[in-house]
């Protein structure tokens, strides 16, 4: 399953927000992308997901697969809402 | 605190004992130093009878200035029962009327080869590494690369097997399991071990060990500053541990504020490496670069670039 977000943290998915998604994903068995642009990375990796340099304003989809998977999906979206760097 | 005799301060400092032998176990509990100046030219009301008195040219020129009488009074009254001791620089001729009120009083007259200003700086800096304040805290203190690193976690982490590594490749220990460590001066703090372990570390399944001897004296540090504090923990699953490394925590060890990092530990992780570039880090960063900071930069570069260029 996925679902798309729009970015709206001012700095973009900048380290902050970035450890905040990584440290969410990796509580999770499920497998976790994120895609931007047409490349995906490892939403478990942090390197991965700031190699992209997602700016404000960029539509990123997150796609979820394994056991978890709902739960997984259900929790980043409350992190990014609730953490203001998605809508 | 410490208890420091005269005894000591003449072995450290290389002294020769004048007159007065019998007081060389006289205890040093002050810090600071006298120059009994005025107290030479008959104003006793500041004289400090607690500290080491120095004397120096000034007080020797001073002292042939005045004529026997009151050489032979002045003197006698310089020697209070709480002076520790009396040290002349230069290697100056010491005085009859010092050598006989000395035996009198039994307190000891030493002499330095030194000029005034650098004897006192050297008993400065021995009086404060002794007498300062001490704690003792649970943990191995390495060198590093030149960094002195204070590993810390709970029993049986495995703090003296990443000890071993590290001394396996050439750092230096300075203590296993128990470490003082005193502030020479606030924002310095120095790490030593307990007379007792020096060169000694425990080793589970082996045992106790000497790292002198089996690695050869190279590996071996009486001292160090310390400058990193490592604390190694079971990595949780649950805890978020910090991953980019741009802001510095840091713990208060008496009054000096002491970079702090955390390192979860796995089965299968390499903790001499994670070390080894830990402190690596820590000095490049005391040399002004920061490799974390550097890449956000570089990010926040590519973020405010609107242009879609490949990244």
């Amino acid at each position: 399953m996925q679902k798309k977000f729009i970015v709206t943290d001012e700095a973009g998915l900048h380290a902050r927000p970035a450890t905040k998604l990584v440290n969410i994903a990796s509580k999770f068995s499920s497998e976790l992308k994120l895609e931007y642009k047409g490349r995906n990375v490892n939403l478990k990796s942090i390197m991965g997901v700031m190699s992209l340099g997602i700016r404000q304003g960029a539509e990123i989809t997150i796609i979820a697969e394994g056991d978890d998977q709902e739960e997984a999906l259900t929790s980043i979206e409350q992190e990014l809402k609730s953490q203001g760097i998605s809508n | 605190m410490n208890n420091i005799k005269v005894q000591n301060l003449v072995k450290e400092l290389n002294l020769d004992v004048i007159a007065g032998e019998g007081g060389l176990n006289r205890k040093i509990t002050s810090k600071m130093l006298s120059r009994p100046g005025l107290e030479l030219a008959g104003l006793f009301d500041f004289y400090e009878e607690d500290r080491i008195q120095i004397i120096g040219s000034k007080e020797v020129t001073f002292f042939y200035w005045l004529n026997e009488e009151d050489q032979n009074k002045r003197i006698e009254m310089l020697f209070k029962n709480k002076v520790p001791a009396f040290i002349f620089s230069n290697n100056f001729d010491v005085p009859e009327v010092f050598k006989v009120n000395a035996e009198k009083y039994q307190i000891p007259i030493l002499l330095s080869k030194k000029h005034t200003s650098t004897l006192m700086n050297d008993i400065i800096s021995y009086l404060a590494e002794e007498l300062a304040e001490m704690v003792n805290m649970h943990g191995v203190l390495v060198d590093v690369h030149g960094v002195g690193v204070l590993i810390r976690g709970r029993s049986g982490i495995g703090k003296s097997e990443a000890a071993l590594e590290l001394v396996k490749r050439g750092h230096k220990l300075i203590s296993d399991d128990n470490v003082l460590i005193y502030e020479k001066e606030i924002g310095t703090l120095v790490g030593k071990a307990p007379k007792l372990l020096e060169k000694f570390m425990e080793i589970r399944g082996i045992g106790i060990i000497n790292v002198v001897q089996m690695f050869g004296a190279s590996v071996y540090r009486h001292k160090k500053r310390v400058t990193l504090i490592i604390d190694l923990e079971l990595a949780e699953d649950s805890k978020d541990y910090d991953r980019i490394g741009v802001d510095e925590e840091k713990i208060k060890i008496l009054n000096t504020d002491v970079p702090y990092i955390k390192i979860p530990i796995r089965p299968g992780r390499n903790m001499a490496s994670l070390i080894e570039v830990a402190a690596i880090n820590r000095r490049l960063r005391y040399m002004g670069y920061n490799s974390a900071q550097e890449f956000l930069d570089n990010l926040t570069e590519v973020i405010d670039n609107d242009s879609d260029d490949e990244i």
